[in-house]
């Protein structure tokens, strides 16, 4: 069931967020995540591990971005950046 | 390949008057052995290793016959194997031992994974790769150069802890010329095949052999090079690959092995070590000792 965003575009976008069935590991350089359903493993970078966590469904897909840039305390990665991570980790089937 | 044979209760064994034990992880291997040249071969893998936890388990396998009529080998009094040779029966009951031992370990949730576990200057340092990277050469120097090996094979883990499977480190021709500062190779009793190896227990050569349960204080992923010897950082997700890679599950799940070996290296300093014919990845490792002195 997906939850409601938080979204500053309008409220009530759907976030998203990571699939079930997906054993999350946390190392010092990102998360290794197992696909139980498709016996698959995943190694994520510290960017995409952060947009992973940050795809529990309460966040916009277009508040992403900004939350990635506060958490690491930069101005990077662009908005561009965190979308294209974002449709990997759709493609692979780790968000919806 | 010893065939295996249908299980059958022993009856009229002759065990050796002193049978040898083994402590290998949480299983305490006694074997006992009439036939001279079955002991002989037996003892070759024999080892004293002092293990920082008790056995929780005992595995009791008998050798009866002799090389002329053929040997049996019994796991607690059920027949294992028929075999011909000395040398299978060596493969029998190291290979039943383990097994055993890797069982439990694996149902008490421990991971097993392919490296080396060594010490320098009191750094815990597992070391994992491919067979052929030079674990074992690595380990021979380290030993050589006052450290201490734990294994040169193998390794459980559960939740970042690390406990070393007790084997004989397998020494192949040719690494006495490479670690000239460690003469006992030489003495090492030798186990016959292609190419035939040195078994060493350190204990044998006046070294100690213990084997503590606990986190290690690096990781390093050796590969070898044809070029310089080097170490460098490399990041945690590519040694959990490594260690993926080089994991032998017995009846855990494939999430279970992810999950341990990224708890091996959960908060642990990772690097690569392109292993070169100079002979200097020893110092390399030396260098991780110095880092964390700062």
């Amino acid at each position: 069931m997906a939850a409601m965003a938080d979204d500053p575009d309008g409220g009530t976008a759907t976030g998203p967020r990571g699939i079930d069935g997906l054993e999350v590991n946390e190392v010092d350089d990102g998360l290794v995540i197992y696909d139980v359903e498709r016996d698959r493993v995943h190694y994520l970078n510290p960017t995409a591990g952060v947009v992973f966590a940050l795809c529990d469904g309460t966040h916009g897909e277009a508040t992403l971005p900004g939350l990635v840039r506060q958490a690491f305390g930069t101005d990077e990665p662009s908005d561009g950046e965190v979308a294209e991570c974002l449709a990997k980790l759709r493609a692979e089937g780790l968000v919806a | 390949m010893p065939g295996q044979a249908p299980r059958r209760r022993a009856r009229g064994l002759t065990p050796s008057p002193v049978p040898t034990e083994d402590q290998i992880l949480w299983h305490r291997v006694v074997v006992e052995v009439a036939d001279p040249r079955a002991a002989e071969q037996l003892a070759r893998m024999h080892q004293c290793a002092e293990h920082d936890v008790a056995p929780l388990a005992t595995v009791r396998l008998t050798v009866t016959g002799d090389a002329g009529a053929g040997y049996q080998v019994f796991d607690n009094g059920d027949l294992l194997a028929r075999v011909g040779t000395p040398r299978q029966v060596l493969d029998e009951v190291f290979a039943r031992a383990h097994r055993r031992a890797f069982e439990l370990a694996s149902l008490k949730g421990w991971v097993r994974f392919h490296g080396a576990v060594l010490t320098v200057d009191g750094t815990r340092i597992a070391v994992v790769g491919d067979s052929g990277a030079g674990k074992t050469t690595l380990a021979m120097a380290v030993l050589a150069g006052g450290g201490a090996v734990e294994t040169d094979e193998s390794f459980v883990a559960r939740d970042g802890e690390v406990f070393s499977v007790a084997r004989r480190f397998h020494v192949k021709p040719g690494t006495a010329e490479l670690v000239p500062s460690a003469p006992w190779l030489a003495d090492a009793p030798v186990l016959d095949g292609d190419p035939p190896l040195q078994l060493v227990d350190p204990t044998e050569h006046g070294l100690a052999w213990r084997l503590p349960v606990g986190p290690v204080d690096h990781v390093v992923q050796v590969e070898r090079t044809s070029g310089a010897s080097r170490l460098e950082p490399v990041g945690a997700s590519v040694v959990v690959q490594g260690l993926i890679a080089e994991s032998f599950p017995v009846v855990e799940s494939r999430a279970v092995v992810v999950r341990q070996a990224s708890a091996v290296v959960a908060g642990v300093p990772t690097h690569r070590l392109a292993n070169g014919p100079d002979g200097v990845a020893p110092e390399l490792l030396r260098s991780l000792t110095l880092r964390r002195g700062g």
